[in-house]
């Protein structure tokens, strides 16, 4: 070939260069979080496609970072928002108050002894079929990759929101998600690494607020108050330890 | 008049389905339908306009007809009298060309009367019904029987026909023998779903919906290991909205029978509709549909699909109430049961650091010294207290029992909240309970 063996300029759908940004085919949904925003093709979480996120034991960091897309999806409209299998109790009232609209909210608590997941993950395509679901928030620690890739199909059918948290040990698995993101708790902030995208990779994890902006606000006071409080005891005690030099010697 | 003949399906209705239920679905578009040999005969004249002139209804029975599937064209004929709709759509299953002269080149053994006598009318030179009426009437009468003249003027036009209509019954209840004993409830499904479609024709003829049915099935053992056996076992379905699509009540039915456990082997199946509401007429737009239009279930179906998998109580939707204790401000409902009185406005902000999972029951701490302990480490108070002193007024025992361990007033609470922090369970909300001065884990920050 005379030519340098350049790419063609005008790739067909689906295929981006590897340093480069996929074009954006789908619509998304703003994540709330700015710096997380810039790091997703597109700018938000894909509708359309199963997002992954892998979190560590006990860490149950999900809400922080899913509560303004959520709140934002179900805004307006008459679409619904589906938790199938959450771990524990959601605490309605606090989603209340970060703007989720609670009364199009619903909980699917498939039976305790669900091996791999399959009931949870037959919930999840059920809901991803119905015409007024517009998110589905599922907890499927043991779902099998085909269960996922199924899943993946479905919400590709359906152009709904579809989130997926799964232990952090299945990070080195293959995962049919487009977008797969670890979570993990760094002191006071949440640290999210960019495990896959569609677009370049990520040099270095996002630093995200851990907390939302009340129980921040209210840490940040506490903590202001103690150190007034520890202040002004040491005042006390300096003037104390004054007095006590200045009284006479008995 | 003018006549539609239909073929009926080639097999025969369960036994104990009466053979008018194959005819219930055209009820719908007139009420002049009789059976008659192999074909199902619809007098359409009388209601042709209604449905938009001769064409329109041809078009629509098509579209509505069961099991009309590719070789359609030969499943139906029309004419002028019964018999001749019924000629026609013989020749046609035959494979014959079209009469030329309608209805002289009918061939004779297209008439039920005269198939008896074929072969001998044939010997005499005679093929087709214009032949035979051009025979002597006086000899023909003679030979063959004055009913074989009669069924010729009937088809002809020139006697009145009798027809015995089909009468749609008031209320739908079908019993049916099945065709081998059932051991499990899955056998049930196939002639549960023969059945459904005799109501789903029953229901189109009345117009009506579907909002609750029984399929009930009878044991074939009086007793069974020794237990007495009630003669019949039932299940009843409930819908929201009324349906007249069968495949949401085929499925709903599938779940509940996969669930289901027969006490003993069954031999009797039927299906009662229990409650019917008129079926909401849709109103058809001018512009023709939006093709982007969300494809897929409506929400309630997939309620009800979801519940009769895996239960009532594992489909459930929240409500808030205007209350000052955590485990108050949120109740659980079956999302297909939900509680009677319309849903009350959310209420304003609860404010307070409230966090995202609940603990319920509230969990309680151990201590070590004098501090709340959690995954064996000691837990930093970081922000609180918050006083909450609610539910003096409840004389019902609620969640909070445990926790306030059964004072005068059991809905009572007195706890002070605060936020807690250790590296080994991250943020948590716990409280102190302020009667036993016991500790308790009620949240997770995350």
């Amino acid at each position: 070939m005379a030519h340098s063996p350049a790419l063609p300029l005008s790739l067909p759908p689906g295929v981006w260069h590897g340093r480069a940004w996929a074009a954006a085919q789908q619509r998304v949904q703003p994540t709330g979080h700015a710096a997380l925003d810039a790091e997703l093709p597109g700018g938000g979480w894909p509708c359309g496609a199963l997002s992954e996120l892998l979190l560590p034991p006990h860490a149950a960091c999900e809400w922080t970072l899913l509560l303004p897309a959520l709140a934002c999806a179900l805004q307006g409209g008459t679409g619904r928002a589906v938790l199938v299998a959450p771990p524990q109790e959601p605490f309605a009232a606090a989603l209340h108050d970060a703007g989720v609209a609670v009364q199009r909210l619903c909980r699917i608590q498939p039976p305790a002894h669900d091996s791999a997941d399959s009931a949870a993950v037959w919930a999840c395509e059920q809901a991803l079929r119905c015409r007024d679901v517009c998110a589905v928030l599922a907890w499927l620690p043991q779902a099998r990759a085909a269960g996922l890739r199924r899943l993946q199909l479905a919400a590709a059918q359906r152009q709904a929101l579809l989130w997926v948290c799964r232990p952090a040990a299945q990070a080195a698995q293959a995962s049919p998600a487009p977008l797969r993101l670890a979570l993990r708790h760094q002191g006071e902030q949440l640290q999210v690494q960019v495990l896959k995208r569609r677009g370049p990779p990520l040099a270095a994890p996002l630093l995200l607020p851990a907390r939302s902006p009340a129980l921040a606000a209210a840490l940040q006071a506490q903590a202001r108050r103690r150190g007034r409080m520890q202040a002004e005891a040491r005042a006390t005690e300096d003037v104390r330890h004054v007095l006590a030099r200045l009284a006479p010697a008995p | 008049m003018y006549w539609h003949a239909w073929r009926l399906p080639p097999e025969p209705p369960p036994p104990g389905v009466p053979a008018a239920a194959q005819g219930w679905w055209a009820l719908r578009f007139t009420p002049r339908v009789a059976l008659l040999d192999e074909a199902l005969l619809l007098e359409v004249q009388g209601t042709e306009r209604l449905w938009g002139g001769r064409a329109a209804l041809r078009a629509l029975l098509r579209a509505q007809a069961p099991g009309s599937g590719p070789e359609a064209a030969q499943d139906w004929a029309e004419g002028p009298t019964a018999l001749q709709a019924l000629a026609l759509l013989r020749l046609a299953r035959l494979g014959g060309p079209p009469p030329r002269r309608l209805p002289h080149d009918l061939p004779l053994s297209t008439l039920t009367a005269l198939r008896p006598h074929a072969l001998a009318l044939q010997h005499l030179g005679c093929r087709t019904w214009g032949a035979l009426r051009a025979l002597p009437r006086a000899g023909v009468a003679r030979r063959f029987g004055a009913a074989c003249l009669a069924a010729l003027d009937q088809a002809w036009g020139d006697a009145l026909e009798a027809a015995a209509w089909i009468e749609l019954p008031a209320q739908f209840a079908l019993e049916v023998e099945l065709p081998a004993l059932a051991e499990s409830s899955t056998a049930l499904l196939h002639t549960a779903e023969r059945l459904l479609l005799a109501l789903q024709g029953w229901l189109r003829a009345r117009r009506q919906g579907v909002l609750a049915l029984e399929l009930a099935w009878r044991h074939d053992l009086r007793r069974h290991d020794g237990v007495e056996l009630p003669p019949w076992q039932a299940l009843a379905l409930r819908t929201a909205a009324p349906q007249q699509d069968m495949a949401h009540l085929r499925r709903l039915l599938a779940e509940r029978l996969g669930r289901q456990r027969l006490a003993a082997p069954a031999s009797r199946l039927a299906l009662r509709s229990l409650q019917t509401a008129p079926m909401p007429e849709a109103s058809h737009g001018l512009l023709p549909a939006d093709p982007h239009e969300a494809p897929g279930v409506p929400w309630q179906e997939l309620v009800e699909h979801l519940s009769a998998r895996l239960g009532p109580q594992a489909v459930q939707l929240p409500r808030l109430h205007a209350d000052h204790r955590p485990e108050c401000m949120q109740r659980w409902h079956p999302a297909v049961q939900p509680p009677p009185g319309a849903a009350p406005e959310p209420p304003g902000p609860y404010g307070g650091l409230l966090p995202p999972w609940l603990v319920r029951p509230p969990r309680p701490l151990a201590l070590r010294g004098s501090r709340p302990c959690l995954h064996g480490q000691p837990l930093r108070l970081l922000a609180g207290p918050q006083r909450v002193e609610a539910g003096w007024w409840e004389a019902a025992p609620e969640a909070a029992q445990d926790a306030s361990g059964g004072s005068a007033a059991p809905g009572l609470v007195r706890r002070d909240y605060f936020v807690a922090h250790s590296a080994a369970a991250g943020w948590v909300w716990v409280f102190r309970d302020r009667g036993t001065g016991g500790w308790f884990l009620h949240g997770v920050y995350g």
